[in-house]
């Protein structure tokens, strides 16, 4: 009874240590993908569906292709049947998702199967995001008209920098641009920009940017110079300019007047390029009107691009008694 | 009859099984459970010290240094190599399931989960007496853990968006939390330090205290918070409220305990002062709010006056190594540990010399070589950013002796930093008998926080004057004159990030900086193309900024924590 008995356990035994994986199962690859048409940076969701030991995915972007997985290339091993991808540049790729099985003993038997996708991944960025000029020592940024997609820089003749005045020369200067896309051409009055290339910022220029997609979108680049007096006077003494390094639409003219001059009623005599005007508190101000410095006014001089009305650049004024 | 018998005694044995139930059913004596164990601020100050432990650990600095530094522009490392987890991670070619991404997240959660153990259970604590002095030491208690769920949060927040808030109390109910937006999660830490900001002293009056939270580092990181909530160039409410704390902190103006919480009277004052341990009202001089014990929305906070300063001296108000150039570098000492221009900072090295007796235990930092990876200087910053600049004697080292006579040899080329260098008088002789604090904020942070605030708000002027106080406090090194000059918007932004970039190169705060300022693609584009390994050339525009959520959160949550975008 107790041979039997011990027969029986050994027997049990064995069942109980065999290694039902010694075969290697058939790999089965089925998955499924979220999208196959990306834009850039947008993840795409491969789930497994099939049978595997492991399942390795080739996105087929620059270092990950399937087809040159001998020459180095490398695909990502897929962890719990989920795996997420975004390209960072457009194109077409073949997406290859591997599934392997093998049995048990050092991995021998090894059988594999192969799903594949086309994704597609497009760059349809055409949106300038900023645009600017850097002129030592400033950052000249562009704003955006309101209501359009068109930008305006506006530039002081002069900057200060160390205490001194520089002139700039607007019509030699570089611009530069950001857009979220690497692929995408920007193109300045026609030809292709870059970031070496020196425009001139006293005119409009046409601006067109051109996707990786192929679709285009224009925009208009105004560039505007804030305005100044080229003369003014208060009661016949001249003003003389004195230029704010930290704001450059800020102008401040200084006047030495005699003493006890009546500061409520000055006059004021001024003249100005023909597409800027002066105003006092929004109303415009000829020259030979009379002014009262005592009462906190804002004065501003506005210019106006001669291509479009909306497109302005004021100068804030404050005329200073010695 | 013995069956009989045996059915009795089976009967008996029941009964006297049921009359034993009052004797079974009695409470255990002594048993603390998480009902009554938060009964004394004892407790409680226990507590606040494990949320305060994780900042010591080498899991959490170890994570700060990778991210902070490693990933930035300011050095390269012997470990970026693709094959290991920490160079995929600084080439950005790391995957979700990276092991740093994963342990950021985690010692974060960590300190988070034992802050919270202090918030939800402070209400717990009995007093024995009615003294100011016992509300106040549990009310700093609060404040302190208030302060770090708001720094821990703000590590998750500036490195994946938008995270899960956990609630204070864990339940196997609430396992999986999804995630809240980032304008929430702000909101969140934002409530916090202000909250912080009021509960906590501006200095402790015990030596023992030392290290501890102030009202300053509150509202050091609001301020903080606030400029990587807002955007450089964009008008914001963030940069008009930095302006407010800086006039606070560094111009030494008044602010009322409404206006640092923002108080909008939702809240009854008496049960929010109640609700953060300031004394209740009815317990002051018979009810009376006209008492110094008493504060009201409109009452003034303590002024910061002397609190801080940029000058280098030591905590007893002594110049730094007898006022010397090298009174700049023991700022990062232990001479300099809690001086006026130190605001906040976290003792992360139980011993100096490196070497490991405890988990706690850093490990080898000193020259900025962190266990057996080493980073050092780029050339760039050499010479693009610290060019003739005085600190970069004292910041950073090449070949050859120290100040202090210590020889390193460290290849040529290889230059490392001294903030992170232990001088031979700190040396320990015994393994851990020696602490080394590394600092987190300092006042000089501030200042230059305030600074760009200003500018941003359109107060040039002011902006280059606080700019220029930081500046120089550098030129008593050398009796140098050269300050910075007055320029546009993107001139005075580009003088503050460049001192930024040198008063805090080597503090674990420069990639974290680029991004914010959004500089950080193109910044590591152009750093790729001077770095034989293209470091920095597959950092993605517009995925990049945040890291992936890690694979093991969102599988878990099976989807509800959702991941980022791009990943």
């Amino acid at each position: 009874m107790k041979k039997i008995f011990a027969i029986i356990m050994m027997g049990l035994l064995l069942v109980a240590c065999s290694d039902e994986n010694e075969s290697a199962r058939t790999p089965v690859a089925s998955a499924t993908i979220s999208e196959t048409e990306l834009e850039i940076n947008q993840s795409a969701q491969i789930s497994f569906t099939g049978v595997a030991d492991q399942v390795v995915v080739w996105p087929g972007d620059e270092g990950h292709s399937y087809a040159n997985r001998k020459a180095g290339d490398t695909g990502f091993a897929m962890n719990k049947g989920h795996f997420s991808y975004s390209y960072s540049v457009p194109g077409e790729f073949h997406v290859v998702v591997v599934a392997s099985t093998y049995d048990t003993y050092m991995g021998g038997s090894l059988s594999s199967d192969t799903i594949a996708f086309d994704v597609v991944v497009k760059d349809d960025v055409t949106t300038i995001d900023r645009v600017y000029s850097s002129i030592t020592p400033n950052v000249y940024y562009a704003e955006l008209l309101e209501e359009s997609s068109d930008w305006v820089l506006r530039l002081p003749s002069k900057q200060v920098y160390n205490n001194r005045e520089v002139t700039l020369k607007a019509e030699k200067q570089r611009l530069s641009f950001d857009i979220e896309s690497d692929s995408s051409k920007i193109y300045v009055d026609d030809v292709l920009w870059t970031a070496k290339t020196y425009y001139d910022l006293t005119k409009t220029h046409s601006i067109k940017v051109e996707s990786d997609f192929g679709s285009v979108r224009d925009y208009k680049l105004y560039t505007l110079i804030y305005p100044e007096f080229t003369s003014v006077s208060l009661n016949g003494v001249d003003g003389v300019l004195v230029r704010n390094a930290f704001n450059q639409d800020a102008l401040t003219y200084q006047f030495t007047l005699p003493e006890g001059t009546d500061k409520r009623n000055l006059t004021l005599l001024y003249n100005i390029n023909a597409n800027v005007k002066f105003y006092i508190n929004g109303s415009e101000m000829q020259s030979g009107a009379a002014i009262d410095l005592t009462q906190g006014a804002t004065y501003t001089l506005v210019t106006t691009a001669p291509e479009n009305s909306r497109v302005k650049a004021t100068s804030i004024i404050t005329f200073e008694i010695l | 009859m013995n069956k009989l018998l045996y059915k009795i005694s089976v009967l008996a044995m029941a009964f006297s099984m049921t009359a034993c139930d009052d004797f079974l059913d009695k409470d255990v004596l002594g048993n603390a459970t998480d009902e009554n164990y938060y009964d004394t601020r004892y407790k409680m100050q226990s507590a606040l010290d494990a949320a305060y432990d994780e900042l010591q650990s080498d899991e959490y600095n170890d994570q700060e240094w990778r991210f902070g530094e490693a990933m930035g522009d300011n050095v390269f490392g012997t470990d970026e190599g693709l094959s290991s987890q920490m160079g995929q991670l600084v080439n950005f070619r790391f995957n979700t399931s990276n092991t740093w991404i994963l342990q950021r997240w985690r010692v974060n959660y960590k300190g988070i989960h034992r802050a919270n153990q202090v918030i939800y259970n402070i209400h717990r604590v009995r007093i024995t007496n009615d003294q100011l002095a016992t509300y106040n030491q549990v009310r700093w208690i609060y404040g302190q853990a208030k302060f770090l769920r708001a720094y821990y949060y703000f590590n998750l927040i500036k490195t994946f968006g938008g995270v899960p808030i956990r609630p204070e109390q864990e339940s196997v109910d609430s396992l999986v939390v999804p995630r809240s937006t980032l304008e929430e999660c702000y909101a969140y830490v934002e409530k916090d330090l202000r909250e912080a900001a009021i509960m906590l002293p501006n200095v402790y009056t015990s030596s023992s205290d030392l290290g501890k939270v102030t009202r300053g580092a509150a509202i050091a990181l609001l301020m903080k918070v606030l400029m990587y909530e807002a955007k450089p160039g964009v008008a914001s409410d963030k940069w008009n409220e930095m302006v407010e704390l800086g006039q606070y902190m560094v111009d030494n103006t008044t602010m009322t305990y409404a206006q640092m919480l923002k108080y909008d009277g939702k809240e009854d004052w008496e049960t929010l002062r109640e609700r953060l341990w300031f004394k209740p009202v009815s317990l002051i001089q018979n009810g009376t709010e006209n008492t110094s014990e008493y504060e009201s929305p409109t009452a003034n906070l303590p002024t910061m006056n002397n609190v801080y300063s940029l000058e280098y001296k030591d905590y007893y108000g002594n110049a730094l190594h007898n006022g010397d150039k090298l009174s700049y570098l023991y700022q990062f000492y232990n001479d300099g540990e809690f001086s006026k221009g130190s605001i906040w900072e976290i003792n992360f090295k139980e011993s100096a010399d490196g070497t490991s007796g405890d988990t706690n235990e850093g490990q080898g930092l000193e020259f900025f070589n962190v266990g057996q990876v080493k980073m050092y200087a780029t050339d760039q910053l050499l010479t693009n950013i610290f060019d003739t600049d005085v600190r970069k004697d004292f910041t950073i080292h090449h070949q050859g002796q120290t100040f202090d006579g210590e020889i390193w040899q460290g290849g040529e080329g290889n230059y490392v930093s001294l903030k992170w260098y232990t001088p031979k008088k700190d040396k320990p002789k015994y393994a851990g008998d020696n602490g080394r604090n590394r600092r987190v904020l300092r006042y000089a942070d501030v200042v230059l926080m305030y600074a760009e605030a200003l500018n941003e708000c359109g107060q040039r002027e002011q902006a280059l004057a606080n700019l220029n106080k930081c500046k120089a406090q550098v030129n008593t090194l050398n009796n140098s004159t050269k300050l910075y000059v007055a320029g546009g918007y993107g001139y005075i932004r580009d003088q503050i990030w460049s001192e930024r970039r040198m008063e805090f190169a080597f503090e674990w705060d420069r990639y974290f900086d680029l991004v914010r300022q959004g500089i950080a693609a193109k910044t590591l584009h152009n750093f790729a193309q001077y770095r034989a390994t293209r470091r920095g050339a597959y950092f993605r525009e517009g995925v990049h900024e945040l890291m992936p959520i890690p694979q093991t959160e969102v599988d878990v949550s099976n989807g509800v924590v959702k991941q980022n975008h791009g990943y």
